[in-house]
Order: C-alpha cells, then sequence, then structure tokens
C-alpha cells in the first residue's frame, strides 16, 4: 500500500479520529481514492482502528460493494 | 476487474472513481482489515455489508487473507457464514434499522403507529382487534397488515428475537419478514418476492420472531423461519436438536442435513452446515429447505413455485453457479 497522501487517509493510518472528522467537514470525499485505489477507510481498516473506521462509515464511506437488493446485481 | 461491479444504479463503476472500492489488488476494506486489523473494525465493515465472498485479483477472499496473515479472530469473522453469526450483533442491528428508516424516510423506524391497538400479551386474536389505519406508512404497519403485532415484538425493543409468543402477521407481513430490508425495500418500489434465494445474500437482523400457523402449516410441518435464514454451526444444531424434542408437532428434520427452523421457536435459527451428498464441492453452505419447499403463509403456493423457478435461474446466472450445484444454497470450494 502506497503511502497516504490525502488528509483523509493520513488522519486514518494515524488513527487520528479529530484530524478525521476535520477532513470529513471541510468535505473531503469519504471515498476518495488515492494513487494505487485505497480510500481512506481501507486505511482505517488497516491499521485497525475502530473509531474512525466507524466514523467513516457513518460519513458513508463504502465498504466495497452495494447491498444486495433492487437493481444491484453481482455479475 | 472493475467492470464486474455493478451499482444499484445499473452503471459501470469503472468509470466512476466513487465506486471504486477495491484497491489494485482487488482489495477491499474488508481485505485491509483482514490483513492487519481488528476484530472490531471486521465487525462495523461486515455489518455495513462488506462482501465476505468477495475475491481479489488473486482469487483470494478476506478470510483467506486472514488466515494467511494469522489473524484468527478475524478469520472467525470473516467466514462466509459469519454473517450470519453478525446477525444478533446489536450494531448491525442497528444500522439495518437506520438504513431501512432512511430508505422509507422515518425518523426512527419500528414505531407503531400511535392509532395502533394490540392485544394481551398471548392473546393474538384473528380479527377482533383491528388497527386503524396508519397516518403514515412506516415500516412497522406494513408488518401489522391485517394483523396484530404484540408489543414485545416491536422492533425497537431489545431481546425481541426471544419473545415466546406467536403474532398473527399477513403473508405480506411473513414474507417481510422474512427478509426485512430487502423486501421492504423491493415492496417500496413494487417489486415483491425479490429475494428468498440464499441466506447469505439477504442476512440481516431480524426483527420478528414467530408467526401463527395458518391451513397451509398445519397440513406441512414446516414453518419458515419468519425472520431469516441461518447457517448453523455445531451448537446450534445440538440447539436445534434440543428444542426438537420439546416442540416435535412444529419441527422436521428434512433430511440428513436439512434442518427445519420450526423446531428453533426461541431462537429462530435455521439449517444446516454440512456438506450434501448431491454437491460435488467441498463445502456447502446449506439454507434453510423450508424456505425453498414451502412458503409459509402463502396462499398460492403454485404461483411462488413459477416465482421460484424463475428466480432460480437468475440466481445460477448472478453466482455462477455450476450445474449441479444446489439451488438453495451457495457452494464454495474452500480449495478455489
Amino acid at each position: 500500500m502506497s503511502a497516504p497522501t490525502f488528509p483523509l487517509h493520513e488522519a486514518a493510518t494515524a488513527r487520528n479520529l479529530p484530524a478525521l472528522l476535520l477532513a470529513l467537514r471541510a468535505g473531503f470525499p469519504v471515498d476518495h481514492a488515492n494513487g494505487a485505489g485505497v480510500t481512506a477507510l481501507m486505511c482505517s481498516a488497516l491499521v485497525g482502528c475502530a473509531e474512525t473506521t466507524e466514523a467513516l462509515l457513518e460519513a458513508g464511506a463504502s465498504v466495497g460493494y452495494a447491498h444486495w437488493g433492487v437493481g444491484s446485481q453481482l455479475r | 476487474m472493475w467492470g464486474t461491479l455493478i451499482g444499484v444504479s445499473g452503471h459501470n463503476c469503472a468509470e466512476h472513481s466513487s465506486c471504486r472500492l477495491q484497491d489494485r489488488r482487488g482489495w477491499t476494506a474488508l481485505f485491509h482489515c483482514a490483513k492487519s486489523g481488528t476484530p472490531q473494525v471486521a465487525k462495523l465493515l461486515v455489518a455495513h455489508g462488506a462482501a465476505l465472498l468477495l475475491r481479489d485479483q488473486a482469487g483470494k477472499m478476506a478470510y483467506d487473507v486472514a488466515s494467511e496473515s494469522g489473524r484468527l479472530a478475524v478469520r472467525t469473522l470473516l467466514r462466509p457464514d459469519a454473517a450470519n453469526l453478525l446477525l444478533s450483533d446489536t450494531v448491525g442491528a442497528e444500522l439495518a434499522r437506520k438504513k431501512l428508516a432512511a430508505e422509507l424516510g422515518l425518523q426512527q423506524l419500528g414505531v407503531v403507529p400511535a392509532t395502533a391497538q394490540t392485544t394481551a400479551p398471548d392473546g393474538p386474536s384473528d380479527g377482533q382487534t383491528q388497527l386503524a389505519p396508519p397516518a403514515v406508512v412506516t415500516a412497522t404497519s406494513l408488518f401489522v397488515d391485517n394483523s396484530v403485532l404484540h408489543p414485545h415484538l416491536r422492533p425497537q425493543l431489545a431481546g425481541v428475537e426471544h419473545v415466546p409468543y406467536m403474532v398473527a402477521m399477513s403473508d405480506k407481513a411473513r414474507w417481510l419478514a422474512c427478509a426485512p430490508y430487502t423486501m421492504i425495500r423491493n415492496l417500496k418500489s413494487g417489486v415483491l418476492f425479490d429475494c428468498k434465494l440464499c441466506c447469505w445474500q439477504f442476512a440481516r437482523p431480524r426483527t420478528y420472531v414467530k408467526v401463527t400457523e395458518n391451513a397451509l402449516e398445519v397440513n406441512n410441518p414446516l414453518v419458515c423461519c419468519p425472520c431469516k435464514c441461518a447457517i448453523v454451526d455445531a451448537h446450534t444444531k445440538i440447539h436445534f436438536d434440543k428444542m426438537l424434542s420439546i416442540t416435535p408437532f412444529r419441527a422436521k428434520r428434512c433430511s440428513q442435513y436439512h434442518m427445519c427452523c420450526g423446531a428453533c421457536e426461541p431462537c429462530g435459527q435455521v439449517v444446516a452446515f454440512a456438506p450434501r451428498p448431491s454437491c460435488a464441492n467441498e463445502t456447502c453452505l446449506l439454507c434453510c429447505p423450508c424456505c425453498f419447499t414451502t412458503v409459509p403463509g402463502l396462499e398460492d403456493a403454485a404461483s411462488f413455485a413459477a416465482f421460484i423457478n424463475v428466480q432460480k435461474e437468475e440466481f445460477v446466472k448472478r453466482t455462477g453457479a455450476q450445474e449441479g450445484s444446489c439451488f438453495e444454497c451457495f457452494c464454495f470450494n474452500k480449495n478455489a
């Protein structure tokens, strides 16, 4: 995984919840991926921080798949 | 890889950066968690719908990554049937309610309309107590259509899963209760009976437990789990057998490997996790057989049979199930 270069990524990697919330409030896209396709949620999951992970999820971060339901299909 | 992800709206996720949910290795957040995360994070991700069965570009599932990384606690949560273990998780339940409430535009899910009336705890009546038309359509009102919902079974209350009372529910409500989130969602869009295919796909926190018997169920002791299907482990099997001895009139072991949920009155747990002779794969997750062979409360069994056949074809297309694999289960090869 490449080094994080975005505020959300940095905050998630550093387990810095205040910074993460600040970045979210500032409008950084929660699902933004860096050059390696890594999102802040992935960073947070990698370091195992439940607080930042929950904050990202609450902010709407995607876990990687849409829920199955109307119109969604796995092909 | 991206082309394999088709979002809810049907667009190609490869063309939408917001949908790039996997990194270059095809890893989602769940894979990263499996690599070096914690069980708490794994629970959160799964509760938010992270796909346990998704494979990366190397063909591995998050479960495999956790195994290779020696993260046994996380690996346990990422077992392909782990979603069922999380069903009772309060985080997952709350999230599901919030999501459903958001979809339905509700501030709070599970609030019975103020005009609704209920009966005594063990006295579900048959039309004697009528519900006044709710002022607004709520998720709960879907469940109490032409029926009486016991207060203890309201989804917002804790411990509803073990309430021993039976509650009268309409056929529609039964369907909804089988897969609350998906079915209500589908109902909202006018698409009924869209799921019912396999347990792991639509595993959601259950909200209701028991339904009254109707004529069909009297004739057929297989009573489908009103809440969900689940994969049982050895412990649950023991529990099943225990319940079987207590309530034999409601229970029936369908086959050597299949178990019906009728006996699992208190827990609602269903089915089996076992090899299936007809299945060539090494491991086979079996879903509740009664969900497919017996329709709880469905008056028109023929229409269901026709429906389920269509769904079966779609299921095969969608999952790539091999010829000969069982429809009512999702088969996977651990060594694949």
